[in-house]
């Protein structure tokens, strides 16, 4: 049973609430045509890297990047570009769609792939158990059918 | 159908795009490379050098002078969500036993988006019973789960 006082499961419900601020924030500025779509994938990226530079300078913990293994430093990199990709493919996405609604319900089926490839590959998550994934096929069935029958 | 068009193939990438994003973070974090600060910061400076690196190149953006001081605001208010939401993210998924968990609670951001969304947006969409018994399915879901973990 997942225990609802557990740290992680806080940090979840504040992401949930950071995470549609985002998203209806971004649909927002896009159906009023404030922005472009390229300007505000490119303006949040700038702000997201000056609000990182901001906390490298807060956080007197935080190694600088040549203690840091060359090996972990391409990690980075590589998500780096990972989330650049996404904001731009999710930013148009949701720019060329009715709702926002339908867009995050197709990220939401990033969890089925994020469950099988944790379970497979990572040694700290549990093992593969064809009950949870169930759950997890249940899950996004009901977020998919939430979705399909909103009425426009 | 509604599954379909451009949208669509963007939303598919993204969602792609998402199982290496979120793989590769609890993989960073299960092996120590760096702690769940140093991530969240290069990560971020990261994405700013590559915003930068779009902005020269693309010649049609307009330089932050152009637009009015709300709409700045506005994108600053955005980024900062969204900087929150990858401080909380990464926290959660170096504490959690498993990604998928954090990935599952997140992803109930869907009903909250369709309310504000229907209440505050043009396109309001109203009862239905069909999409009680979606949110229905994706509870008792997240009940197997937690009852199997």
């Amino acid at each position: 049973m997942i225990n609802i006082y557990n740290k992680w499961f806080g940090y979840s419900i504040l992401g949930i609430i950071f995470v549609c601020f985002v998203d209806l924030g971004r649909k927002y500025v896009l159906d009023k045509n404030m922005i472009m779509v390229d300007e505000l994938i490119i303006y949040l990226a700038i702000f997201a890297g000056v609000l990182g530079t901001l906390h490298f300078i807060l956080d007197r913990k935080c190694r600088y990047p040549r203690e840091i293994k060359p090996k972990s430093l391409f990690y980075v990199f590589l998500l780096a570009i990972s989330v650049y990709a996404f904001n731009m493919s999710f930013t148009r996405s949701i720019y060329y769609a009715s709702d926002v609604t339908w867009p995050v319900i197709m990220i939401s089926l990033a969890a089925i792939f994020i469950y099988l490839y944790s379970s497979l590959f990572f040694d700290d998550s549990p093992e593969f158990d064809w009950k949870i994934l169930v759950g997890v096929l249940l899950t996004v069935a009901g977020l998919g059918i939430i979705s399909v029958y909103f009425t426009e | 159908m509604i599954f379909k068009g451009k949208w669509f193939i963007l939303a598919v990438t993204a969602m792609f795009i998402v199982v290496i994003l979120d793989a590769g973070k609890k993989y960073i974090l299960d092996l120590r490379l760096l702690n769940p600060n140093e991530l969240i910061i290069y990560t971020s400076i990261g994405i700013g050098i590559f915003g930068l690196l779009h902005y020269f190149c693309d010649k049609k953006c307009r330089t932050l002078v152009q637009f009015n001081s709300k709409i700045i605001l506005f994108l600053f208010m955005l980024a900062l969500m969204g900087y929150l939401f990858n401080v909380v993210f990464v926290n959660s998924i170096n504490l959690s036993p498993d990604v998928t968990l954090v990935g599952l609670i997140v992803s109930l951001n869907i009903i909250f988006i369709y309310l504000i969304s229907s209440i505050f947006f043009e396109k309001s969409p109203s009862f239905n019973f069909d999409v009680f018994f979606g949110l229905i399915l994706t509870l008792i879901g997240i009940n197997i789960i937690s009852k199997n973990f």
